[in-house]
């Protein structure tokens, strides 16, 4: 049992629907949640009062700017879910709200499971009896969550590999178990051979976490991301993708201020297109929230697609903040677009490797030909295919059970690291233990006395 | 008719029943112990030897709770030795073989000279009660006694019967008589049996054996004891005797393979309806399981200095005579080796343990206490611990205070306990590590900084034992305080790498050293010229040190738990009316009631999200009745 049946820890969420909606709103409720909000949140008042709108700031750990937003918090006992609660307004769509939880989970808060703002709301006494049914429904919701691993063809894959490392982590266990109990009826096992079984077992869950992200990548779409200085055409390559006028163009650099968003289907492969401010240094400050904000989005970018104007020699200032950005990129996903090849070709593409120091694919195009749009998009789809490692095969999961993963290679990097510096028996078994506990939390299971009967099936035991 | 009054009566003068009177005895409570022979008080029936992983890890318990079986042991051992080392502390144990006869006359002795204890002979057939309040018993030779509590320690006795190949005898241990009236009492009370079997194996003549021939199992060189009141001084060390192994071959098979049909298990007969616990199988049963394993371990225990008899652990077997002459003389060293004893199995009644409360006292009763295997538990170590329990909270009762319970992250014995009432079983109960889910908590060596303040607060300790606990806790506690603050110089290092060939450099403190596996507490203690701490100091302070780390980790983990034991659940909660819980958890949880939502989550196939369920129905309930 990972997550409390009492609320003694902070959990987060985003409240709203997810992917549409200009607004958003990130949750988060528990004894910590005023002391998390602080750590990221930037507001002139140095107090919260409570049910007060505040307009801040919110920044990740360098202390660069991610959003601004409202936030308002509604101290305990006087909030839904009768702790303490604090709601971000945050600007909506997929990636910031995201980014926000991401930030309240680095300070100490944990993903709310289903249903579970719901639970606090009734365990602390702010629903009637009748409500309760509800309640309930969302935690059987929870059930069927697990139960749907093994039925659901794509998870039936992530079901079938947790199984059989259960049973193996199960098998180890019965071993080291009988080991202890019968210690001189039964050979006393190498450690050793434990790292390489641990060392496979990671490998195992890599693999699922991989699978998990392609998984995602099908739903979801693959992140990719318009960068490159301000009137090279990006939202002109925005607009040919996409197949309508949704971005503003332009002849002035710096049109596109704010972040836009969108899903393709380009060639059969589907992409989460993100376009982003043009990259320039600019005493704006609404557009240097946008080139932050544009950082922050390269992060998680899987393709990167770098439009650069092929007609001009790259300014210094292009220059200086690729390079600040450049360690958040990928080289080995970015296609550079040299752009306006009609106009002329001042830049050659051994100009771009040399000067922004990066090895990729480069394709030297006018955007505004339609057959140039073209070869393009089948320079993406070659990108996304050598990206999306055809040995791994998508399973879709959803972000408790992604968690839920994560847990599980945490657990195994600690047996691993307790197997190599040759931790005594009784502790490598409680790595063991946490192993299987977290792999019971995402299969849904109960641990139960199948140790033992398994040492006993295992093993011809007893004087 | 003659009536006699006592605080307590213990039935049964078994590893149980002789912890319970030791501890009503110390509790000045008054109390009669009922036992059909009384020269067997504390026999051992089965193999000669006390510890082992678990087993051992309760006898420290008993001793820190004051009790006797660990001191016994100590006076009477003829072989000691540690088992898993280098598995880690919180695992390594202790067994010792202990001379049988003067085992036995030990813990006699210690009855005897118990003041408020009455020895009587003769077998309870009866426990009378008014309302479910215990009065008495009844007894075979018409005697009446009078008691506010009652302590059943029956062991293998309730209805016992004896399986030798076809023969099939009444009686509770080989040539003992059963009890049969108690089992009918018990049942009239209300309460539900069952039947459970275990087995021993054939007693060689130690002259009849080659054992030149055997693998020696030599004891350990080191003052090991399981109670901190022996003296080491006054302890049989350099007397010991060896164990030696055997192995069986390709004859023992046959042997067994082609007489499966003599066997009361195997033969189809169904002579044998009781439940055989799965550690402890018969040869038969392990031939017949384990077909592709071709050598099984055979140990051959002495049974005492002075003892012709040698148990012949991992052969037990109900086979007839001639089979188990069969068997024992295709192992070598055995080929005429004599049978002093037959082995054979025996089939007693016990009560089913769910039916019983953390205080091991009977629901719903008054006074009415059960401990050992007529709680379906297996074990000298596991009869004992529950007997001083038992006794502890049947004394607690006539004082009208509140029972003593261990938690199962205070000791084995609280796992035990815990899952007997919890869970039940099918099958003998055997203590085992891996029941104890904080088993990095509950090592040996602090067996007294678990349970001996309570005990003491108890009346249970003496002046002498709580002394040498509060020595050894400033001592630890004092000597790791030195080692952290104590850091290594460029001068130890050298001395340190010199004298030992470890590879060090100045700087860590001497606590961090500790958590090395190529470094220890007598080598740092040496290189700085102190005299050397007695072992079971150097092992408090090693442990505490290098499992720091992980003694925090469990102790969340208790902490997360212990909230849940807040939240109690009423005898009288109707689960089917728990909305969203699932229909086995209704089922279960109707069943064994538990107390507190801990326990719920412990019992199999009570899910997270029946517990959810659960928490939300309890929620609603509280918030109806304000």
């Amino acid at each position: 049992m990972r997550s409390s049946f009492l609320a003694d820890d902070t959990i987060v969420g985003v409240a709203t629907p997810s992917g549409s909606g200009g607004v958003a709103i990130v949750r988060m409720s528990g004894p910590s949640a005023l002391e998390i909000a602080d750590k990221f949140i930037r507001k002139r008042s140095a107090i919260w009062q409570p049910r007060y709108m505040y307009l801040c700031k919110v920044v990740n750990s360098q202390e660069q700017l991610i959003d601004k937003v409202l936030a308002v918090s509604m101290p305990s006992p006087t909030s839904y879910t009768g702790e303490n609660v604090v709601e971000i307004h945050c600007h909506g769509g997929w990636l910031l709200p995201r980014l926000i939880v991401d930030l309240c989970v680095s300070h100490g808060a944990r993903l709310a499971e289903p249903g579970e703002f719901t639970y606090r709301a009734f365990m602390s006494g702010k629903m009637s009896l009748t409500q309760a049914e509800s309640v309930l429904d969302i935690i059987e919701a929870k059930s069927k969550d697990a139960l749907l691993l093994a039925t659901d063809g794509l998870t039936g894959r992530l079901s079938e590999a947790i199984r059989t490392l259960k049973d193996d982590i199960l098998d180890l266990i019965a071993q080291y178990e009988a080991e202890i109990d019968y210690g001189d009826e039964i050979m006393t096992s190498d450690i050793s051979s434990l790292v390489i079984k641990s060392e496979t077992f990671l490998e195992t869950v890599e693999r699922l976490i991989d699978g998990a992200y392609k998984g995602r990548d099908v739903i979801d779409g693959i992140d990719t991301v318009l960068i490159g200085p301000p009137n090279a055409g990006k939202s002109t390559l925005w607009n040919a993708l996409i197949g309508q006028n949704k971005a503003l163009v332009t002849p002035y650099p710096g049109t596109t201020r704010d972040i836009l968003e969108d899903y393709v289907n380009v060639n059969g492969v589907y992409l989460h297109l993100t376009d982003t401010a043009g990259l320039h240094d600019t005493s704006d400050p609404i557009e240097k929230l946008g080139i932050e904000r544009a950082k922050e989005v390269l992060k998680n970018a899987r393709i990167v697609l770098l439009v650069l104007d092929g007609s001009q020699k790259m300014s210094e200032e292009f220059m200086t903040i690729f390079s600040d950005i450049a360690n958040n990129v990928r080289t080995d996903n970015v296609l550079v677009i040299l752009n306006k090849s009609d106009i002329s070709k001042t830049i050659s593409e051994e100009d771009v490797r040399r000067i922004l120091k990066i090895d990729c694919e480069i394709c030297q195009v006018s955007l505004l030909n339609k057959s140039d749009i073209e070869n393009v998009k089948e320079n993406i789809v070659k990108i996304c295919q050598t990206d999306m490692k055809p040995d791994i095969k998508p399973i879709s999961v959803n972000q408790r059970q992604l968690q839920a993963l994560n847990e599980i290679k945490e657990s195994l990097i600690s047996l691993q690291n307790g197997a190599k510096s040759n931790l005594t028996c009784d502790c490598l078994l409680l790595e063991l233990h946490e192993c299987l506990m977290s792999i019971n939390c995402l299969t849904g299971d109960n641990v139960s006395d199948d140790i033992i009967d398994r040492v006993f099936s295992k093993f011809c035991l007893g004087k | 008719m003659t009536n006699f009054s006592y605080d307590i009566i213990v039935v049964g003068g078994g590893h149980a029943g002789a912890e319970a009177v030791l501890a009503c005895n110390r509790l000045n409570c008054k109390v009669a112990l009922i036992t059909s022979d009384p020269s067997k008080m504390g026999v051992m029936p089965c193999n000669p030897s006390i510890g082992g992983p678990a087993k051992s890890h309760l006898v420290r318990e008993i001793d820190a709770l004051g009790g006797e079986m660990g001191k016994a042991i100590d006076d009477t051992f003829i072989h000691i030795r540690r088992l898993n080392t280098g598995k880690g502390q919180a695992v390594q144990a202790i067994r010792a073989q202990a001379d049988r006869p003067k085992y036995n006359d030990r813990i006699c002795q210690a009855i005897e000279r118990s003041e408020n204890v009455n020895v009587i002979s003769d077998t309870v057939i009866e426990i009378m009660s008014k309302n479910n309040v215990i009065k008495g018993v009844k007894t075979m030779s018409g005697l009446t006694l009078s008691a506010r509590a009652v302590i059943v320690c029956t062991g293998t006795f309730l209805a016992g019967t004896l399986h030798l190949g076809k023969l099939t005898l009444a009686g509770g241990r080989s040539g003992e008589a059963p009890a049969f009236g108690l089992s009918r009492s018990l049942r009239n009370l209300g309460l539900n049996l069952m039947r459970l079997k275990t087995g021993t194996c054939p007693r060689l003549h130690k002259k009849s054996i080659d054992f030149s021939s055997l693998d020696v199992l030599p004891p350990t060189k080191e003052p090991l004891k399981f109670s901190d009141m022996s003296d080491e001084k006054k302890m049989s060390y350099d007397r010991q005797v060896s164990c030696y192994i055997t192995r069986t071959n390709e004859e023992t098979r046959k042997v067994i393979v082609n007489n499966l049909h003599h066997s009361p298990l195997y033969d189809g007969s169904g002579a044998i309806v009781g439940v055989w616990p799965r550690y402890c199988p018969s040869i038969e049963d392990k031939f017949v399981r384990f077909p592709d394993r071709e050598v099984h371990l055979v140990f051959l225990e002495p049974e005492g200095f002075d003892v012709d008899e040698v148990y012949l652990q991992g052969v037990s077997t109900s086979m007839p005579l001639s089979v188990q002459y069969g068997i024992v003389r295709s192992l070598p060293g055995l080929e005429n080796a004599d049978i002093i004893r037959p082995g054979y199995a025996v089939e007693y009644d016990c009560v089913k343990p769910d039916q019983l409360d953390f205080s091991l006292g009977v629901r719903n009763f008054k006074g009415l206490y059960l401990a050992g295997q007529i709680n379906g538990t297996s074990g000298y170590e596991e009869a004992a611990s529950q007997g001083l329990i038992a006794a502890i909270n049947a004394v607690r009762y006539l004082d009208g205070k509140e029972p003593f319970i261990v938690g199962r992250d205070q000791g084995y014995v609280g796992v035990l306990i815990d899952d007997l009432v919890c869970k039940g079983t099918s099958e003998p109960y055997r203590m085992h590590t891996s029941r104890a889910e904080y088993r990095l908590l509950l090592r040996e060596d602090n067996a007294d900084d678990r349970l001996t303040p309570q005990a003491r607060e108890m009346g249970l300790i003496s002046d002498m034992q709580w002394q040498k606990y509060l020595y050894f806790k400033n001592t630890a506690m004092s000597e790791i305080n030195r080692l952290k603050s104590k850091h290594l110089n460029a001068e130890m290092s050298q001395t340190l790498r010199e004298k030992f060939a470890v590879n060090v450099s100045p700087g860590p403190s001497y606590a961090e050293l500790l958590h090395r596996p190529d470094i220890n507490l007598s080598m740092l203690r040496q290189v700085e010229g102190l005299p050397q701490l007695e072992l079971r100091l150097t092992e408090k302070i090693e442990s505490l040190i290098v499992y720091s780390g992980y003694i925090e980790r469990q102790n969340r983990d208790v902490k997360r738990v212990n909230e849940l034991k807040c939240l109690t659940l009423d005898s009288d909660i109707i689960y089917k009316d728990v909305i969203g819980m699932s229909s086995e958890a209704v089922e279960k949880l109707s069943k064994y009631r538990p107390y507190n939502v801990d326990q719920a989550s412990r019992i199999s196939g009570v899910s997270p999200s029946d517990l959810r369920a659960l928490m939300v129905y309890l929620r609603a309930n509280v918030s109806k009745n304000n």
